[in-house]
């Protein structure tokens, strides 16, 4: 059975998956940003592709609608000259009834070398790398339900130690629908494992159980702690969650959560924003604070790609190093 | 006429042990002291020699889900669990009328001499719209309804079950869960569903129905058993009802004594039961309750699953595991290997709450059913799900070392199992079952067990040749 944190292991230990961010421990983490500052240079390149990967095939498995994270990984993969391969959910035999675990067979049957997967269950790129690592298949956790995200926090890390230098000492915000999201699950994992202080600013409804056990600071109000953050890194909210009572309506938690114009003028001096994407504006983000040059998203969205070569490098390459031709 | 001893064991009763030998004959244990001899000898030595385990909680799948598992497996299980009787709870139909008790018994029948004792319904086709008819089920030979694994949830309808029940001297079994409160819930809500991203249920869906529970045997008078407790706070709310003199009773699962959510760890759905694997307070208040006799029972919370549907995310998988083989292990485990402890929680006190204590439990005495198990408490091994009776053998607890493992079962004197093995018992005619009528309340009870009155039961010589 796979662990908690499983994830990637030391450099000199054979790295199998990315399940999540813990696995990868605080050296882990530190040189995958270090690896992935490599493949930002590769993206500069006039041909921005290596052969590293040739004859390496990933395969997209997706049970979940998405775009942002799935161009990106396709094109990382690209990059690095790997073969890929799309397991379109809604038009394959799923809709009839297969099992995942029969679906993972199959698909390790054709002979691949790294599923990516995104799940709306939680743990479920966890099972599959129960079932494959037998096989020398690596799995990669692409988004698994609310649990982890682990390439999303990997590049917030990037983007954010090269906006501010070291994480050390910083203070981030993480504000919005904590409770069910995997983005802030692995943005805590990460932060903290970098020596960040992490401050939560949530409704109750949608902080999740237990926080106390996160080793994270938690505040009722944003305008308590805008004026002290170093990073303010907002979370997308769902529409559905006035459907579940979690909160009375969007224009009330705009009101007391949303990273307003007003409120982006109390932020400190240097502080920047995050936001994973998809944004809504006039949500969680005043669109003016969106096209905001403190705000980071599209940064973001350009590091997807560098670190998911990282990723599927470490996993799927020679090893650490960086010995990849032009 | 064959006769059987039990040899060179040492006897584990209500009062103390001591080294005796055991004589069966026809069903019946006929001689008890040093030094006997019989015409096939069952050795003993090293072990404890106690009456037969009666689950409280299995749940069964024939009729309707035979491919998860059938019922002589289930009854295979158990007589290798140590189990000589079992309260069974239809996962896929209910128990509803005499007609159906009468087909379950003639299944259990075919099964073996491991007694099955059908839980009626407590409401309609467990439905929770209308009362089951419980003058026919009592007249049948039914002493608990419940509508597990489903809780009565709703309010009034548990009151009206708990007021009906009362005359018929029924022990109504609910599953302490408010439905609402716990929506949504695969695991624990806690530290390991927070960590994991898991819709966690909250011990207080717990609480709520509980409390609600015990309000309403205040009310109506009636005789309750709490059925798998699993939070600290219940087994408060159970010891202040039972220090009111309330008649509540409560079991907890094995695997609840020993293990916690942070087994969920790993998203083995092996791990998701029902109520959920709780946090390590909790099961030390399980632990605690057990010992001090708040909690009456331990059951196997036997509830086999398929292969394929536990082979999936956690969140798909359906709550439940094997038990049955495990169980008696696991309770030792949790009790410091306290044999007298784990007999009160597994034998004594559950075959009262069932109603069968006239042939199952208390001490071994001449003159009563040779319900008998012998147990080896220092025998160590390792679970290996799958060498499992049943195709249902999923276990939380698959790889664990663990010590005490049952050497023989005898059901109404038939050695179902020999040394450890069902397969090496002889085939033996199987006495009829045991679903007899229930005579009215009679005061005077002998119980050995702390639990509160209840009328006991007055049934012919169940070991009759058929």
């Amino acid at each position: 059975m796979t662990e908690p944190g499983n994830g990637l292991a030391s450099p000199t230990t054979q790295v199998s998956h990315l399940i999540d961010i813990e696995g990868l421990g605080t050296e882990g983490l530190q040189q995958m940003l270090s690896l992935t500052d490599h493949f930002v240079e590769v993206t500069k390149r006039k041909i921005p592709k290596v052969p590293a990967l040739r004859g390496r095939t990933v395969v997209w498995l997706f049970y979940e609608d998405s775009t942002r994270t799935r161009l990106s990984f396709e094109s990382a993969a690209r990059r690095l000259s790997a073969d890929t391969l799309n397991f379109s959910v809604s038009s394959s035999s799923v809709n009839k009834g297969e099992s995942l675990h029969d679906t993972v067979s199959t698909i390790c049957a054709m002979g691949v070398d790294c599923i990516v997967v995104r799940h709306r269950s939680s743990g479920a790129p966890a099972r599959i790398a129960d079932w494959v690592d037998p096989l020398g298949i690596s799995v990669v956790n692409a988004g698994d339900g609310w649990h982890q995200h682990p390439t999303q926090a990997l590049l917030d890390c990037y983007t954010l130690r090269s906006k501010l230098g070291s994480l050390e000492g910083r203070r981030i915000g993480i504000i919005g629908d904590v409770k069910h999201s995997r983005v802030a699950r692995s943005q805590v994992d990460a932060y903290r494992l970098l020596g960040a202080e992490v401050v939560l600013v949530a409704p109750p409804t949608l902080l999740p159980p237990a926080v106390e056990t996160w080793g994270v600071e938690l505040a009722d109000s944003l305008d308590d702690v805008l004026g002290e953050l170093d990073v303010v890194g907002l979370l997308r909210m769902q529409n559905e969650r006035m459907d579940d009572a979690l909160v009375p309506s969007i224009a009330d938690y705009t009101a007391t959560y949303g990273l307003t114009v007003e409120r982006a003028a109390c932020l400190a001096p240097g502080a920047v924003i995050t936001h994973p994407g998809p944004i809504n504006r006039g949500v969680e983000i005043a669109p003016e604070v969106a096209d905001d040059p403190r705000c980071l998203a599209l940064s973001q969205v350009a590091n997807g790609v560098p670190v998911r070569m990282a990723v599927l490098y470490r996993l799927l390459g020679s090893g650490l190093d960086f010995p990849v031709d032009r | 006429m064959s006769s059987l001893v039990i040899k060179g064991g040492r006897l584990v009763e209500p009062t103390g042990e001591r080294f005796a030998d055991v004589v069966v004959e026809q069903g019946i244990v006929t001689s008890i002291g040093p030094s006997l001899d019989g015409d096939r000898t069952l050795d003993a030595s090293g072990c404890v020699v106690g009456p037969g385990l009666v689950d409280l909680g299995c749940a069964i799948n024939e009729p309707g889900l035979e491919e998860i598992e059938r019922l002589v497996e289930t009854a295979e299980a158990a007589a290798l669990g140590g189990f000589t009787a079992l309260l069974v709870a239809p996962e896929a139909f209910s128990v509803d009328s005499a007609a159906e008790v009468d087909a379950l018994a003639e299944l259990a029948h075919r099964t073996g001499p491991v007694e099955m004792l059908p839980l009626g319904s407590a409401t309609h086709r467990r439905e929770g719209a209308r009362l089951a008819s419980m003058g026919e089920l009592v007249d049948a030979g039914v002493r608990c309804i419940g509508d597990l694994p489903d809780p009565i949830g709703d309010d009034l309808l548990a009151r009206r079950v708990f007021e009906y029940s009362r005359p018929f001297g029924l022990t109504v079994f609910d599953q302490p869960l408010n439905r609402s409160l716990a929506a949504g819930g695969h695991l624990h809500e806690g530290e390991w569903s927070s960590r994991l991203g898991i819709a966690g249920e909250p011990a207080e869906a717990e609480h709520l129905a509980v409390m609600r529970d015990i309000s309403l045997v205040g009310l109506t008078g009636a005789s309750v058993h709490l059925q798998l407790i699993s939070s600290a706070s219940s087994v408060a709310m159970v010891e202040a009802a039972r220090s009111q003199g309330l008649a509540v009773t409560a079991s907890v699962s094995a695997a609840h004594l020993t293990l916690t959510d942070a087994a969920c760890a790993g998203f083995d759905p092996s791990t998701k039961l029902a109520p959920p694997l709780r946090a390590e307070p909790d099961r030390q208040a399980l632990v605690d309750g057990v010992t001090r006799g708040v909690i009456s029972a331990v059951v196997s919370g036997h509830r086999p699953r398929s292969i394929d549907a536990k082979d999936d995310t956690f969140d798909q998988s359906p709550p439940g595991a094997h038990g049955l083989e495990v169980a008696m292990a696991l309770t030792l485990e949790a009790l410091g290997g306290d044999v007298a402890a784990m007999h009160r929680s597994m034998s004594w006190n559950p075959s009262v709450i069932a109603g069968v204590e006239d042939r199952h439990g208390a001490s071994i005495e001449v003159g009563r059913p040779a319900n008998i198990c012998v147990i080896d408490p220092n025998e160590a091994w390792t679970v290996d799900a799958r060498t499992f009776v049943g195709s249902g053998a999923v276990s939380p607890v698959h790889g664990r070392q663990l010590n005490g493992r049952v050497r023989h079962t005898l059901c109404s004197g038939v050695p179902v199992v020999v040394d450890g093995d069902h397969r090496s018992a002889p085939p033996s005619p199987i006495p009829r079952p045991h679903l007899v009528a229930i005579p009215p309340a009679d005061p005077a009870s002998d119980s050995t067990s702390d639990l509160p009155d209840r009328p006991p039961s007055k049934s012919p010589q169940p070991n009759e040749e058929k």
